[in-house]
């Protein structure tokens, strides 16, 4: 079910999608239009914008949350953009790692089966499960935290917590949403250390920011632009060009 | 290996939410102790009104004058006995005795036809017009042991006095709890029974299957009688406690439905911080029926417990402390209430009754929220 990275055409391709939110009713929204996108595998694209630009929309749709109204989303060679509820889950979990703009981690939980229970439908056994999680926590400085609660982290901790967990089912493409929106600088550098660090092993990173220390910073490959849900630039940048 | 993962979320949320849950768990179980208490106390009465009337001849033949309940002449008897299948047929002489002072009802009896039933405690059955046997529970009203006097007053509201020459024990109290037993003769002149009139008459009856029979045919022989089957007995217990059961229950339902609203207004009530989780599972990968299987083992993990508890708490008040706060309610008007102990029976069909109308009214307001809420987009958690 994951995504094959080992195919010779695109990671992922946009074709002509619209996303129209509350569509048909009085209150409806168009998000995005007409986007047409193509990601190679290995490219760190920066989805940039104002708000209420569409990035988190497209974000969305790229990473399975929801299905667009109109166009078509393949996910390598599978076309994913009609697919039932049921096989977009089993493709989020698999091939996707996610990190949200608020970690959105579960905050009575330990940071450990943080890690652990987004992978409880995988049929991964828990105790495989539980020394992936050890060893990603101790590279991300966190196995004396095993334990602790999330709601007793600071807001560096939770980051990393929130980029350990993207890593557990080790997906190919890591999508992250306004990820240095809540970090001063230094957490912002450290953050940016550990994706450079991600891509350099082979992954895919999409990144919706409209932080221009993410944007302009050597780790992107490519930034896309955004205004009012239409495509308005696409570019190669640093390493990409 | 995923029915185990699941389970294991399951606890760890229950632990997350460990004092609302307990609460809960707390307030379900009382509900379904007090439910389960009715349902098992009705059932154990039931079962003892059936144990005791098994000892019951199979048929009474009572006398039927003006539409009430009057003497009947010993020489029906007679008349009875030569139906074919029938084997001896019993005048009894008794009647009921209203005692102001303890403001009970006491069942006075002729020794004849009951002594072969009824074992004592200690002492003799009644040997002189003056001696009689008593109840448990009139030893207990009155006070009276063995050789003490008991005084009650005859229909002419003389004074009456009998020695106690022995006390009760039947293998059910429910029989002799607020019995006194004299001789005939002397139980003839206290109630002032003519000689050749009985209260009623006993029918042994060989055959069980010919006891209908045999009930139609005195009923045609001798038209002023009313015979009543053992069957009927039973039937009047069984509704009589049906009914009061069902008075019972319809009071306790209107508890069960207020515990449902609570729940329901719980469940839907979902609070944000669950929808918050899991919006966060869908987005991570967790389908819709990984939430749902998770949020079914949570409810059953509830109900179940609570139903558990419940019923050990049903049965410990009705088996072990002898139901104090239903008894009064369930076994009717009478100050001597019989101390028995309650054969502890089980109605599996009633506990399968109990368990359908408490658990799946919880899990149905657990689950629907919640797939409700695992239904949503997981986009939403993308937008926070």
């Amino acid at each position: 079910m994951g995504v094959d990275i080992n195919n010779s055409g695109p990671l992922i391709r946009i074709d002509e999608v619209s996303k129209i939110y509350h569509h048909g009713r009085p209150d409806e929204v168009c998000a995005l239009q007409n986007i047409s996108l193509e990601i190679l595998q290995g490219e760190v694209v920066a989805l940039t914008g104002p708000s209420g630009s569409g990035k988190s929309t497209l974000l969305s749709l790229i990473g399975c949350m929801s299905r667009p109204t109109q166009g078509t989303i393949y996910l390598g060679e599978r076309r994913v953009s009609r697919l039932p509820e049921a096989f977009l889950a089993r493709i989020r979990r698999e091939s996707y790692g996610f990190v949200f703009q608020q970690y959105h981690l579960l905050r009575d939980v330990s940071v450990l089966d943080n890690l652990m229970f987004p992978l409880y439908p995988a049929a991964m056994p828990v105790k495989t499960m539980r020394e992936r999680a050890l060893v990603l926590l101790d590279s991300f400085s966190l196995t004396d935290k095993q334990k602790t609660r999330v709601r007793q982290l600071s807001g560096g901790e939770q980051q990393r917590v929130a980029l350990a967990r993207a890593l557990m089912a080790d997906p190919p493409i890591i999508i992250a949403d306004e990820p240095t929106a809540h970090l001063d600088a230094g957490l912002t550098a450290e953050l940016l250390t550990m994706l450079t660090e991600l891509h350099a092993e082979g992954r895919t990173i999409i990144i919706a920011t409209h932080d221009p220390v993410v944007y302009q910073s050597s780790l992107i490959t490519r930034t896309v632009a955004l205004r009012h849900g239409k495509l308005v630039d696409d570019e190669k940048v640093g390493a990409g060009q | 290996m995923l029915n185990f993962k699941l389970l294991e979320y399951s606890l760890s949320s229950l632990w997350r939410r460990k004092e609302k849950n307990l609460a809960l768990v707390v307030v379900y179980a009382l509900v379904i102790a007090t439910l389960g208490s009715v349902l098992l106390l009705t059932h154990a009465l039931k079962t003892e009104a059936v144990m005791t009337l098994t000892a019951s001849p199979e048929i009474v033949v009572q006398r039927m004058l003006g539409g009430r309940h009057e003497l009947i002449p010993i020489d029906y008897a007679q008349t009875i006995a030569e139906f074919p299948g029938v084997g001896k047929v019993t005048p009894r002489v008794w009647g009921y005795y209203y005692d102001s002072l303890v403001k009970a009802n006491l069942t006075l009896v002729g020794l004849a036809g009951y002594h072969e039933q009824l074992e004592l405690l200690a002492g003799r059955f009644p040997q002189a017009p003056d001696e009689g046997v008593i109840g448990a529970g009139v030893a207990d009203a009155f006070g009276p042991q063995i050789g003490d006097l008991l005084v009650l007053e005859d229909s002419s509201k003389r004074r009456t006095e009998f020695h106690v020459s022995g006390i009760f024990r039947s293998q059910s109290n429910l029989l002799t709890n607020d019995l006194v037993v004299l001789q005939e003769g002397a139980l003839r002149d206290f109630f002032g029974i003519p000689d050749g009139f009985a209260t009623d008459l006993t029918v042994q009856v060989f055959n069980p299957r010919e006891i209908d029979t045999i009930a139609r045919k005195i009923a045609y022989f001798l038209p002023d009688s009313r015979p009543i089957t053992r069957d009927e007995l039973l039937h009047t217990y069984d509704s009589l406690f049906n009914w009061r059961s069902g008075m019972m229950l319809a009071v306790f339902m209107s508890a069960l439905m207020a515990f449902l609203i609570l729940a329901w207004d719980r469940a839907t009530g979902i609070s944000a911080e669950e929808k918050r989780e899991i919006g966060i599972l869908k987005a991570l990968g967790w389908e819709t029926s990984h939430i749902l299987g998770a949020k079914l083992r949570e409810a059953l993990l509830i109900s179940l417990t609570a139903f558990i508890v419940g019923l050990l708490l049903a049965w410990l008040h009705v088996f072990v402390l002898g139901a104090p706060v239903l008894m009064p309610l369930l076994k009717g008007w009478s100050v001597l209430f019989p101390t028995f102990d309650l054969p502890r029976v089980i109605d599996l069909y009633q506990l399968a009754i109990l368990g359908f109308v408490t658990i799946v009214p919880y899990l149905a307001c657990t689950l629907i929220p919640a797939w409700k809420a695992a239904s949503s987009d997981p986009d939403d958690v993308m937008r926070g």
